[in-house]
C-alpha cells in the first residue's frame, strides 16, 4: 500500500477525504502549493496541516482550469501511502460533473441550459425544484431558461450535485473611461494575473491573503472593464478606504466616485455601498433595492465575500447578467454557504501563488501568548459565590488584569498597541489607566476615523477598542494586541483579531498577541478554544504566568 | 404409519427425557420463542407443526437433508414399521450414489436428532409424519426430490480473473486496514462499557450509535464489525450484554496484520467445510457468483434466510479484504490455500507501514503520521484522548486526560519522558505547561469515604474556603469539619466529580491516603438488570408444568399421556400392576378418563376394561 513513486512523501490522504501535510518534510512546500489548488486548508498548526477535499473545492479548481488527472497526480506524487480508492473515484467523478451542464445563449439571445448528454438532463429534470425553473424543452439536450431563473437554477443545480458552467455572458454596462495611474507604481504580477484570469473566465472570486492587495485587484479589474461599477463593502470605514485607494491609484476623480451610505446617498459612475445599506428594511421591504438598477452597472465588486450577508445572495440571484467579482482571503464561510458564493458570485477564478506572496514577505507572523492571572483570594471567593451568569463577567473584568495590561504596555513601549475589551466600563477604565483614547460602538464615524488616522500616523500609540474594531479595517502599524476580555473566543473572531496584526509592517517588528485569562475560571474554558483555534491558524502559542511575565517574554 | 398424535405423544416423551442443556439447545436451534408453551405436549406439537418443520429444513445442508429424505422414504413404505437401521441407510445412500462413511452418517443422524427431526428407536432411525408430509410436498414447491438431493454439484461459473491483481490487492489492503482498525475501536469501546444485546436479538440502538462514533463508521456498519469481532472471539455474550474476552486485550496490542489474521482466520473457520474445500481450489477465479450458487445448492431450502447469511459472509469477506472487486486478493487466496498465518504475512506487506513517532502540536493535538505501533498507541491513550483513529490517527491532550493518567500512576516525569521518546519535534510549550501544572496541582484536594458520606481535605485553607461559598457546589452541602477538612453526606464519587467539574485540583484517596483512580460514572442504562433469557424461561416453565415430587410428577405425566391418547383415540399399551405384584400389558383403545379410572376397549379380548389409574404404571404408544 506504500506509494511506489514517493514512498515517503509529505501527504497522507485519508478515506474521509482529509489530507494531512507533514510540514517539516523537504517537499512540503511544493506539495502545499499544488494541494491548495483543490483542497481547503482546515487547520494549520505547527507540524501537521489538515486539508479537506470537498466537492466545491474540486469544482472551484476545475473552474480555475485544473483537471482531475492533475489533481490525482498531485496526490500521487506527494503521498506517503497509497491513495484510498474512494478518494480516487470521488475526485474523478466529482470533477467530471463540472462542464456537463452549460448555461449559454443562442443567436437570438435566448438563455439555454445544455447538457453534454441527455441522461444528465433527464436526471436533473426529475428534481422538482430544478424542473420548476426549466421553461421549455428545445431538443433532447437543451432546455430554454428564463432570464430571471439564471441564478436560482445554478443554485438548485449545485445543491443536487450538478454545477452548471455559466457561459451566457454579461451586459456590457454603460462605458466609463478610467485607468490605473502610471506614476511609478504598477500592479504586482500576480495581481495582474488575477485580473486577467477573472476577465477571461467571466464572473468569480479571487482569493488572496490579507495584505496581498485585494483592493488593487478590484481597481485593476475596473481599469480593464471601463464601465460603471458598483462596489459592495462590509462597513463605512472600509468604504472610505476603497474610495481613498481608488482616488490614489486610478484616474477616477472625486466627482466620479460616490458613496451610498446612511449619511450620503451619491449614485455616481463608481458607487461604493455597504451590505448593511442594501439589506436595510423599511416597513418589511428592502429600502435601497433601487440602487442595484440605479445605473447600468457593468461590474459589481463584492468585498470580503466570505462575510456577504445572506439576503445579498437573494438580491445577487437577480444580477446574473452583470459581471461580478468577489474578493476574499478565504472561501470558508461561518454559515457554510460557500455553495451560494460559487453559484451566484461565481467559482474561484484565481489561485494565489502563495509561495511568491510569502517570498515577498507580505505576511508577518504573530506570536500568541496566554497570560494566566491568579485572582486574589477576595476575588476568588466572590467568584465562587456567584451564579454562573455573573461568573463570566467577573472573570473577564477581574481588576487583577489591569496591572498586567499596564506591564505589557510598558514592556512594548513605543510600539503601536491595541487593547481589546468587551465591556464598556472596563474599556473606560483601561483608557483612563493607560491614558489612551477609547473607541466603541457609540463613537461617531468621523471621530472613529480620526482616531484610526492618528493611530496610523503614530501620534496615538495605544488605542483601547471594543468589538467594533473587528471588521475589515486597516490598522497597519499595530504590532501588539492585548485582549483583556472578549466574547467566547469563536474561531472567526480570533482569526480576524489576529489578521489585523498580519498586515504588512514597514517597521519589521514582530507582532505579539496577548490574551489575559483568570486562572481556574470560565475564562480558561474560552482560552482553551482560543488556544486551539489560534494554534490551528498556525500561530505559535505560549502560556505564561502573570508573575513570571517579565522574565519570560 | 403412525398418526401425528402418536408422534406428539412419542416426541413429548423424548423431550421430557432431555437434560436442560440439550433442551435449551433444541429450543434455540428450532427458534422456539413462543411463550404459550405450557408443557411438553405443547412443545411437541409446536415442533411437529408444518411451519416449524419447514423452517427447520431451510437450515439443513444438502447431505443432511438427503439423510432425512432417506428416513422419510423409509417411513412411507407400508411394508416396514418405518424404522431404518444404520446398514439399511448406508445401503440406500450407496444406491443413490452418495459417498457416505460411517462417522459422517452418524453425525448427520445426530444433527437430525438434536433438531428433533428424527429419533432412534429399537427398530432403528425414523422420522415424524409431518416431516414426511413436508418432504413429499417439496417437488411441488420447486425443491429437490431425494434423487435430486443426492446428485453431485456441478460448477457453473468459470470466470477467469481479468481484474488487475495490483488494484485488487490495494483495495483489499485498504479495506482490511480500515476494518481491522474499526473492529479494534469497537472492542476497545466495549471494554470501557459493555454493549447491550436486545432480547429479540441485535444491539441496543444507543450502543450502536456509541460504537459507530467510537469507530468513526456509519451506524449501519456497526453490525458487520460486531459480527466480525464476535466471530473472532474478541467479544462474548454474557447475561444480556457483550463483554470483551480475556485474550482480546493482548491480541489488540499486536500488529495490524496479526489482528487481521485472527479476524480473517475466524471468517475461514466458520465456513462450512465443503464450501471451503471448493473455494480453496478456485482461489484465482471470480467467486462471488460461484460462492452464491454453491451455497444455494448446498442449502436447497435455504431461501431468504440463507441468502442473508451468505450476503453477510460475502460482505464480511469484502470488509476484511479477503476479496475485492469480487476476486480474491493475494492474502485472500493464501487464506483459503494455506491458512491465516500465511495470509497475514502477505497482508503485512500490503498494509501501510507502522510508525513509531508522532507530532505534538501547540493546540495540544498529537498526530501520528501513519498507523502508530499498537503498544505506543495503547500507552498514548492513557495520556490523551483519541480524536480519530484512521490511517493517521489524532489524539488530544486535555487537563482531564492528564489527570486521568496521573490517577493511574503516571507522573509529570514519566509522561514527559514517554512523549519525548515518541515526539518528532520535542514537546511544545503549552503541552509542557499543561503537564507541569496538572501534576503540581494534582491531589492538592483529596476526597475520601467516611461511614456516613465523604470528606474533602486540603492543606490549602483558601481552597476549602472557596468551596464552602461556591454556588456550583451548594448541592454537595459541604460543612466544615475542623481545620483542613470538609464533610459531605454524599458519596466520594459524587463529590469527586462535582469538584473536578468545578475545576478544583481533586484526587480520590483510599483509607491509607493513597490516590486511587475513580472509574467514570456509568450510565443509567448499563445498570439495568439484564433481560431474562427467553429459552431458559421456557425450560423452567416446562420443568414446573408437573408437580415437584418425582412420584407425583410421573403420575401427572401418565395422566397427561392418557388424556392425549383418549382425545386422539390412539391405540396404546398400558402396563398395569395386578394384585400379586406382577405386571400385565393391555393393548387398549381408550374411550374415557375420569373418576380415577381409565376406560378402554381391549381389542385382543374384545371387552371394555375399566382400569384404576393408581394401578397403571406405564403407557406406551406404537411408536
Amino acid at each position: 500500500m506504500n506509494s511506489p513513486e514517493a514512498p515517503n512523501g509529505p501527504l497522507i490522504v485519508q478515506s474521509d477525504r482529509t489530507v494531512l501535510l507533514e510540514v517539516a518534510h523537504p517537499l512540503a512546500d511544493d506539495a502545499r502549493h499544488d494541494l491548495s489548488v483543490f483542497a481547503e486548508l482546515e487547520r494549520a498548526p505547527e507540524h501537521i496541516h489538515t486539508y479537506r477535499i470537498t466537492k466545491l473545492g474540486l469544482w472551484n479548481a476545475r473552474a480555475a482550469g485544473h483537471t482531475s488527472a492533475d489533481m490525482l497526480a498531485t496526490l500521487e506524487k506527494y503521498s506517503k501511502y497509497a491513495i484510498p480508492q474512494v478518494v480516487t473515484v470521488d475526485v474523478t467523478e466529482t470533477v467530471g460533473r463540472y462542464g456537463r451542464l452549460v448555461i449559454e445563449r443562442d443567436e437570438e439571445g435566448v438563455l439555454l441550459l445544455t447538457a453534454t448528454d441527455a441522461a444528465v438532463l433527464a436526471e436533473i429534470a426529475r428534481g422538482k425544484k430544478v424542473a420548476a425553473l426549466l421553461f421549455e424543452r428545445r431538443s433532447e439536450n437543451t432546455y430554454v431558461v428564463q432570464a430571471w431563473a439564471r441564478g436560482q437554477l445554478k443554485q438548485e443545480l449545485l445543491k443536487i450535485g450538478w454545477p452548471a458552467e455559466d457561459l451566457a455572458g454579461y451586459t456590457p454596462g454603460t462605458p466609463h473611461e478610467m485607468s490605473l495611474l502610471d506614476n511609478g507604481w504598477h500592479l504586482r504580477p500576480y495581481q495582474n494575473d488575477a485580473v486577467n484570469s477573472f476577465f477571461e473566465q467571466g464572473s468569480g472570486v479571487v482569493v488572496l491573503p490579507c495584505g496581498a492587495g485585494k483592493t488593487l485587484v478590484g481597481a485593476g479589474a475596473m481599469a480593464v472593464g471601463k464601465t460603471n461599477t458598483l462596489i459592495l463593502v462590509t462597513n463605512t470605514v472600509s468604504a472610505r478606504q476603497w474610495r481613498n485607494e481608488l482616488l490614489k491609484r486610478t484616474t477616477l476623480t472625486e466627482e466620479e466616485v460616490g458613496e451610498y451610505s446612511g449619511l450620503v446617498k451619491d449614485v455616481k459612475p463608481v458607487t461604493i455601498a455597504t451590505y448593511q445599506m442594501l439589506t436595510a428594511k423599511r416597513k418589511g421591504e428592502y429600502a435601497h433595492l433601487a440602487l442595484l438598477d440605479a445605473l447600468d452597472w457593468g461590474l459589481v465588486i463584492y468585498d470580503e465575500v466570505h462575510l456577504l450577508p445572506a439576503p445579498v445572495f437573494k438580491l445577487t440571484a437577480d444580477l446574473q447578467a452583470r459581471r461580478r467579482l468577489g474578493l476574499t482571503a478565504t472561501l470558508v464561510r461561518e454559515d457554510g454557504r460557500e455553495g451560494d458564493v460559487f453559484s451566484l458570485i461565481g467559482p474561484k477564478r484565481f489561485d494565489a501563488p502563495w509561495k511568491e506572496i510569502e517570498a515577498q514577505g507580505f505576511i508577518s507572523p504573530a506570536s500568541c501568548f496566554e497570560v494566566r492571572i491568579d485572582l486574589p483570594q477576595q476575588d476568588r471567593l466572590e467568584y465562587a459565590a456567584s451564579a454562573d451568569d455573573v461568573r463570566y463577567r467577573l472573570a473577564a473584568t477581574a481588576p487583577a488584569k489591569l496591572d498586567v495590561v499596564k506591564r505589557l504596555v510598558a514592556k512594548h513601549a513605543g510600539e503601536q498597541i491595541l487593547v481589546i475589551g468587551q465591556y464598556l466600563d472596563q474599556i473606560d477604565e483601561l483608557a483612563l489607566a493607560l491614558d489612551a483614547p477609547a473607541l466603541t460602538g457609540s463613537t461617531p464615524v468621523a471621530e472613529r476615523e480620526r482616531l484610526y488616522q492618528s493611530f496610523r500616523d503614530g501620534t496615538t500609540k495605544v488605542l483601547v477598542v471594543s468589538k467594533v474594531a473587528n471588521f475589515s479595517v486597516d490598522l497597519p502599524e499595530a504590532t501588539v494586541a492585548i485582549q483583556v476580555s472578549g466574547s467566547f473566543g469563536s474561531r472567526q473572531e480570533e482569526a480576524q483579531r489576529l489578521g489585523r496584526l498580519l498586515r504588512p509592517k514597514e517597521s519589521g517588528l514582530p507582532a505579539n498577541f496577548y490574551t489575559l485569562v483568570a486562572r481556574d475560571t470560565v475564562d480558561q474554558d474560552f482560552a482553551q478554544n482560543r488556544q486551539r483555534f489560534l494554534a490551528e491558524q498556525g500561530y505559535s502559542y505560549t502560556i505564561l504566568d502573570s508573575d513570571t511575565l517579565d522574565a519570560a517574554a | 404409519m403412525p398418526t401425528s398424535s402418536t408422534s406428539t405423544l412419542a416426541l413429548a416423551g423424548r423431550l421430557r427425557a432431555l437434560g436442560d442443556t440439550e433442551l435449551g439447545g433444541l429450543l434455540r436451534a428450532r427458534s422456539v420463542r413462543d411463550a404459550g408453551i405450557g408443557d411438553f405436549f405443547d412443545l411437541a406439537e409446536k415442533l411437529l407443526d408444518r411451519v416449524s418443520i419447514h423452517a427447520a429444513l431451510t437450515r439443513l445442508d444438502r447431505p443432511t437433508l438427503t439423510m432425512l429424505a432417506v428416513l422419510a422414504e423409509r417411513g412411507e413404505e407400508p411394508a416396514t414399521d418405518g424404522a431404518a437401521t444404520a446398514s439399511e441407510i448406508s445401503t440406500r445412500l450407496a444406491q443413490l450414489g452418495v459417498p457416505a462413511d460411517e462417522p459422517t452418517a452418524s453425525r448427520q443422524l445426530e444433527t437430525l436428532a438434536h433438531l428433533a427431526l428424527a429419533g432412534e428407536t429399537d427398530g432403528g432411525w425414523r422420522t415424524w409424519d409431518t416431516v414426511i408430509d413436508e418432504l413429499r410436498d417439496w417437488p411441488s414447491q420447486g425443491l429437490p426430490t431425494l434423487d435430486e438431493l443426492a446428485a453431485p454439484w456441478h460448477p457453473q461459473h468459470h470466470v477467469e480473473i481479468d481484474a488487475d491483481q495490483g488494484t485488487t490487492n490495494a483495495l483489499a489492503a485498504e479495506r482490511a486496514f480500515a476494518t481491522t482498525m474499526a473492529v479494534a475501536e469497537i472492542v476497545t469501546e466495549q471494554q470501557n462499557e459493555p454493549a447491550r444485546e436486545l432480547a429479540k436479538g441485535g444491539l441496543a440502538l444507543p450502543d450502536v450509535k456509541r460504537l459507530a462514533l467510537a469507530a468513526g463508521v456509519e451506524v449501519d456498519d456497526v453490525h458487520a464489525l460486531q459480527r466480525i469481532a464476535v466471530r473472532a472471539g474478541l467479544l462474548e455474550h454474557d447475561s444480556g450484554q457483550w463483554t470483551v474476552t480475556a485474550d482480546a486485550g493482548p491480541w489488540l496490542l499486536q500488529s495490524t496484520a496479526e489482528v487481521w489474521g485472527r479476524l480473517a482466520g475466524a471468517w475461514l473457520d466458520e465456513l462450512p467445510s465443503d464450501i471451503r474445500t471448493l473455494l480453496a481450489g478456485r482461489t484465482h477465479d471470480r467467486w462471488d457468483e460461484e460462492f452464491e450458487s454453491l451455497v444455494a445448492w448446498l442449502y436447497p431450502a435455504g431461501g431468504q434466510w440463507m441468502r442473508d447469511r451468505v450476503g453477510a459472509r460475502v460482505h464480511d469477506a469484502e470488509l476484511l479484504g479477503i476479496i475485492a472487486n469480487a476476486t480474491p486478493s493475494a492474502p485472500g487466496s493464501l487464506l483459503l490455500d494455506e491458512g491465516a498465518d500465511a495470509a497475514s504475512r502477505t497482508m503485512a506487506t500490503l498494509l501501510p507501514h507502522e510508525v513509531e513517532q508522532v507530532y505534538l502540536q501547540h493546540d495540544l493535538s498529537i498526530v501520528s503520521p501513519g498507523p502508530l505501533a499498537p503498544r505506543l498507541d495503547a500507552r498514548l491513550r492513557t495520556i490523551a484522548t483519541v480524536e480519530s483513529h484512521a490511517l493517521a490517527s489524532s489524539y488530544r491532550v486535555s487537563p482531564a486526560s492528564v489527570n486521568r493518567a496521573l490517577a493511574v500512576g503516571e507522573t509529570a516525569e514519566s509522561i514527559t519522558e514517554f512523549l519525548s521518546s515518541i515526539s518528532l519535534t520535542g514537546i511544545p510549550q503549552p503541552l509542557a505547561y499543561l503537564i507541569a501544572e496538572s501534576a503540581a496541582r494534582y491531589g492538592l484536594v483529596r476526597v475520601g469515604r467516611t461511614p456516613t458520606g465523604s470528606y474533602v481535605r486540603s492543606g490549602i485553607e483558601n481552597l476549602l474556603g472557596a468551596m464552602l461559598v461556591d454556588q456550583g457546589l451548594s448541592a454537595l452541602s459541604l460543612t466544615r469539619e475542623g481545620r483542613g477538612e470538609l464533610r459531605s453526606r454524599y458519596d466520594e464519587a459524587t463529590v469527586f466529580w462535582t469538584l473536578s467539574e468545578a475545576r478544583y485540583p481533586v484526587a480520590a484517596e483510599d483509607a491509607d491516603g493513597t490516590i486511587v483512580p475513580l472509574a467514570r460514572r456509568r450510565t443509567a442504562a448499563a445498570a439495568q438488570p439484564p433481560a431474562p433469557d427467553p429459552v431458559l424461561a421456557i425450560v423452567e416453565r416446562l420443568r414446573h408444568s408437573t408437580p415437584d415430587a418425582p412420584q407425583d410428577n410421573d403420575r401427572a405425566w401418565l395422566e397427561r399421556q392418557l388424556d392425549a391418547a383418549v382425545k386422539a383415540r390412539l391405540t396404546i399399551t398400558v402396563t398395569v400392576t395386578v394384585q400379586d405384584g406382577s405386571s400385565v400389558d393391555y393393548v387398549l383403545e381408550p374411550t374415557g378418563l375420569g373418576g380415577g379410572r381409565l376406560r378402554g376397549r381391549d381389542r385382543k379380548a374384545d371387552v371394555e376394561r375399566t382400569l384404576p389409574l393408581s394401578r397403571i404404571t406405564a403407557v406406551s404408544s406404537e411408536v
